[in-house]
């Protein structure tokens, strides 16, 4: 069973990796019906989530304790949501003005409001929790890319606003950026050829 | 049992040794193996200490002898004893020369005058062992009192030796004991129920060897030899004295005197009714036919006083009527204990006989060679050890310097008084108000007090620039991917490139969801529009919904868009102006708004072939992560900040949401910049005051 479950990877991986080097169009058409066959499954499992979640919090509201409210709450939103967008459709205005707008984006945003408090309050106890070269480091990099950024009366803050922080910005922190994206695609590489090669099966539980 | 157990190593010795092999201990006398052994202290049990006063009695006469040598002045002179009878034991005593002792009793230290300190503490020793032994044998009645009368039954004369000697009561009465049977031991009970007129069931294999000789008549005995005057001792002196009395009444053998005497006795009373004929003088015990090992075994355990005089009593002659008085000597288990001979014989016979066969191994065939229950091991009172250290002066002092070090941690030292922070909590509502009061002030006043951004930034100038070279009714895509919670910071991205779009060209535009959220949130952004835009038209649009599969199906969307989107949306896309796209390439402008690094990765490297000029717009967090490729080409143009997205209103000309949050944004930002900076001042300050109290307690 394992032997058959890596051929099926590999010949998967071959026929989309052929597909999208050469214009042959059975492989195009074998790697659109893969690809579709993809996206099902991700959907599914997505759904497979959906349920998932639906138990839990259901074996929590049948355990009682302090969660049961939340499971309550959790579950009850999850289903109205499901039905209703199953029901009318997802750019439905209902949907759209009373789900999306009226209780979605103002619980996120007030999440991302708080944390921003917390950022803020830790920044400020920030040295007296620790104090070394590091946390100096990391304060007066903060206030500079804040001070720069910040929109002042008057305009932008001459030499720091123009020179110095797009000169940091560009230089340093591209060239950060640049080699942490080098090592994200070179592990994605080697996990490609490792699934492909059969050497990593995530599929056969290994 | 032909062994001797150690009681301090538990090491098995043979029979005939004194000391251990391995730690050099005093070993027990070795007893026939059917006597039990002497009750032994067990774990757990307390020992009793008992008085030995009244057991004093039954010491032996050479032992007392002994001890008043060491102690008392010289005893009175023996013609005062009305004719004391022969005690063979007697002549052990310090009165004896020192070359008659023999050596295996002067190896126990028994009979030395001046006893060494070892030696005193083994004959302690000894002497305690011999009082356990007798203080086991009275409660069984006392028999060693009534020992003198079995002889005295048989004996005729006075001058038979008789166990009064040992037993110390020359008045007890010489008649027939009234004792009960079972309170002799049982090697006196066999010699007592059961008279056999010669003696040879009694009588060991060794003995029988005398008893085939032929006894030769008292007459033809030869008188003793002078020459044995010197080397005799003592009490074999009695025995040459023994013929005065009267031979012819005395029977030759008594049944019961035969059997009271120990058998190493019954030699010294049947070797001289040896052949006249001379014999050789070296063995002097004959060993029946088939016995030769065990004759020259028993050879090399006579002492050398014992072999002396047999060789003697060879040569001459012992009248037949001494027998009597030499069978009627008893002597208690104590001494029946050391001796070798009996107890290799019986120990040997029983033993082997008593054990079984082995059957197995390379002793198969072999009879009594392991033993078949394990011997207990006697208790032995464990040496003891002082626990008294000799320190040296340098140890003492380490070790006063360990106490004081000791002492030291137990005491609670005195805690420093800190002062108790502010409340976190305070602290928290106070920057949570003045952050509120920085945020809603500029957006509810709609203040207009900071400047806008002279310079545009070179990735926004070129999303610009891109929009500036659409072709006429232009084919757009806005690929949407961020979370409801930033959609105010995207939405106020987004809008100066839909403001531009609406304002210089009639684009067709396509809303694709990679997140479920998102998915009327392209509905959203058009009328954003047209609440800036009133005046202007919307341009025509197409929404596509979710993409099954999210990022999974991004290259199916790539290379075929009409069979990535669901169902329902593809009979709309085949009746919209995107008909005739085949391939993301097909698009003229693909946008795609994230505010999720990653997501916005996987879309630029999974379509960059098919579509080489992607324009981006992404929230403030995840533009970092993009403007590598924004420098590498793959990304032509970006949209980052809020700062861009005000330039970008500054060219378009038209206000939107960039504007009204760019006052909120620059006050929030101070005020965060301010609450930091007086943090990092007061933990420096705080630092200081702490670190200050430590550096004059160090």
């Amino acid at each position: 069973m394992r032997v058959i479950a890596s051929a099926l990877a590999m010949l998967a991986a071959l026929i989309v990796l052929l597909g999208s080097f050469l214009p042959i169009p059975l492989l195009i058409q074998l790697r659109t019906i893969l690809l579709r066959w993809g996206a099902i499954l991700a959907a599914t499992a997505a759904l497979v989530g959906f349920y998932n979640l639906l138990a839990v919090h259901w074996r929590n509201l049948r355990a009682g304790g302090l969660q049961v409210l939340y499971s309550f709450v959790l579950i009850l939103a999850a289903l109205g949501t499901f039905t209703l967008t199953l029901l009318l459709g997802p750019q439905s205005p209902v949907v759209h003005t009373w789900v999306l707008l009226g209780i979605i984006r103002p619980i996120e945003a007030s999440l991302l409001g708080i944390l921003a408090i917390t950022l803020i309050y830790a920044l400020a106890r920030l040295l007296r929790r620790r104090f070394d070269f590091l946390t100096f480091l990391f304060i007066l990099s903060t206030f500079f890319f804040l001070l720069a950024s910040a929109p002042m009366l008057w305009g932008s803050i001459p030499f720091i606003s123009d020179f110095l922080a797009p000169w940091i910005q560009d230089i340093f922190v591209t060239a950060g950026t640049r080699g942490l994206l080098l090592g994200i695609a070179l592990g994605a590489l080697l996990t490609g050829l490792r699934i492909l090669l059969a050497m990593d099966r995530p599929y056969g539980g290994k | 049992m032909d062994e001797i157990i150690c009681p301090q190593c538990a090491h098995s010795n043979p029979i005939d040794a004194v000391f251990c092999e391995r730690c050099g201990a005093l070993l027990p006398p070795a007893r026939p193996a059917t006597e039990p052994l002497p009750p032994t202290l067990r774990p757990g049990e307390e020992p009793v200490k008992k008085s030995t006063a009244e057991l004093e009695p039954l010491l032996p006469a050479w032992m007392r002898e002994s001890r008043q040598v060491q102690s008392e002045p010289p005893p009175a002179p023996k013609e005062e004893k009305p004719a004391p009878p022969p005690d063979p034991l007697a002549s052990l005593s310090a009165s004896e020369p020192e070359e008659e002792i023999p050596e295996w009793l002067k190896e126990l230290g028994i009979l030395s005058e001046k006893p060494s300190p070892s030696s005193e503490e083994l004959r302690f020793e000894w002497e305690e062992k011999a009082e356990e032994e007798e203080e086991t044998l009275l409660p069984e009645g006392d028999w060693l009192q009534h020992l003198g009368s079995i002889p005295s039954e048989s004996s005729a004369g006075g001058g038979a030796v008789t166990s009064r000697d040992v037993g110390a009561e020359p008045e007890a009465p010489s008649v027939p004991s009234p004792l009960a049977s079972e309170t002799f031991p049982e090697w006196l009970q066999g010699l007592s129920e059961t008279p056999s007129p010669t003696g040879q069931e009694g009588t060991p294999d060794w003995l029988k060897a005398f008893d085939k000789t032929p006894a030769t008549p008292a007459a033809e005995t030869p008188p003793v030899a002078p020459t044995g005057e010197e080397g005799v001792p003592d009490w074999l002196k009695a025995f040459a004295e023994a013929p005065e009395a009267p031979a012819a009444e005395t029977p030759p053998v008594t049944p019961t005197g035969e059997e009271s005497v120990p058998d190493w006795l019954k030699a010294f009373a049947e070797t001289p009714a040896a052949p006249a004929e001379p014999t050789p003088a070296t063995p002097a015990i004959i060993t029946p036919s088939g016995e030769e090992d065990l004759g020259a075994l028993l050879e090399m355990e006579i002492p050398d006083w014992l072999s002396s005089i047999s060789a003697e009593t060879t040569t001459a002659e012992t009248p037949a009527e001494e027998t009597p008085a030499l069978a009627s000597a008893e002597l208690p288990a104590w001494v029946q204990a050391m001796r070798p001979i009996e107890a290799i014989l019986t120990g040997e016979e029983k033993g082997t006989e008593a054990q079984e066969e082995e059957r197995e191994g390379p002793l198969a065939g072999l009879r009594g060679v392991l033993p078949a229950v394990p011997t207990p091991l006697p208790y032995s009172r464990p040496r003891t050890y002082s626990i008294r250290l000799n320190l040296t002066p340098a140890q003492q002092t380490h070790v006063q310097l360990l106490e004081q070090l000791i002492a030291e941690e137990e005491q609670p030292r005195p805690r420093r008084a800190v002062t108790p922070p502010a409340s976190p909590r305070l602290l928290r509502w106070l920057i949570t108000v003045l952050l509120l009061i920085a945020l809603f002030v500029p957006l509810f006043f709609q203040t207009r007090l900071t400047a806008m951004p002279e310079l545009v930034p070179q990735e926004t100038w070129q999303f610009i620039q891109s929009f500036n070279s659409l072709p006429p009714s232009p084919k757009i895509l806005f690929v949407l991917d961020y979370e409801v919670a930033t959609s105010g910071e995207i939405e106020a991205l987004t809008l100066p490139a839909l403001q531009h779009l609406n304002s210089t060209t009639q684009a067709n535009l396509a809303f694709l969801a990679l997140n479920p959220l998102d998915v009327s949130m392209g509905r959203r952004l058009l009328d954003l529009l047209h609440s800036t835009q009133p005046q202007m038209p919307l341009p025509p649009m197409l929404h596509l919904g979710y993409l099954p599969g999210g990022i999974s199906a991004i290259p199916l969307f790539a290379t075929t868009p009409a069979a990535a989107i669901s169902e329902t949306m593809r009979a709309e896309w085949l009746q919209s102006p995107f008909q005739k796209i085949n391939t993301l390439g097909d698009f003229d402008r693909v946008i795609l708004v994230t505010d999720n690094a990653e997501n916005a990765r996987t879309w630029i490297e999974q379509t960059s072939p098919w579509h080489p000029h992607l324009l981006i717009v992404s929230s403030a967090r995840s533009t970092p992560m993009l403007l590598p490729y924004f420098y590498a080409g793959q990304v032509q143009g970006l949209i980052g900040n809020l700062n861009a997205a005000a330039a970008y209103e500054q060219v378009n000309g038209i206000p939107a949401l960039g504007r009204a949050y760019r006052d909120a944004y620059s006050a929030g930002l101070l005020l965060a910049l301010l609450i930091g900076l007086a943090g990092f001042l007061w933990g420096l300050l705080t630092h200081r005051a702490h670190s200050q109290p430590q550096e004059k307690e160090a």
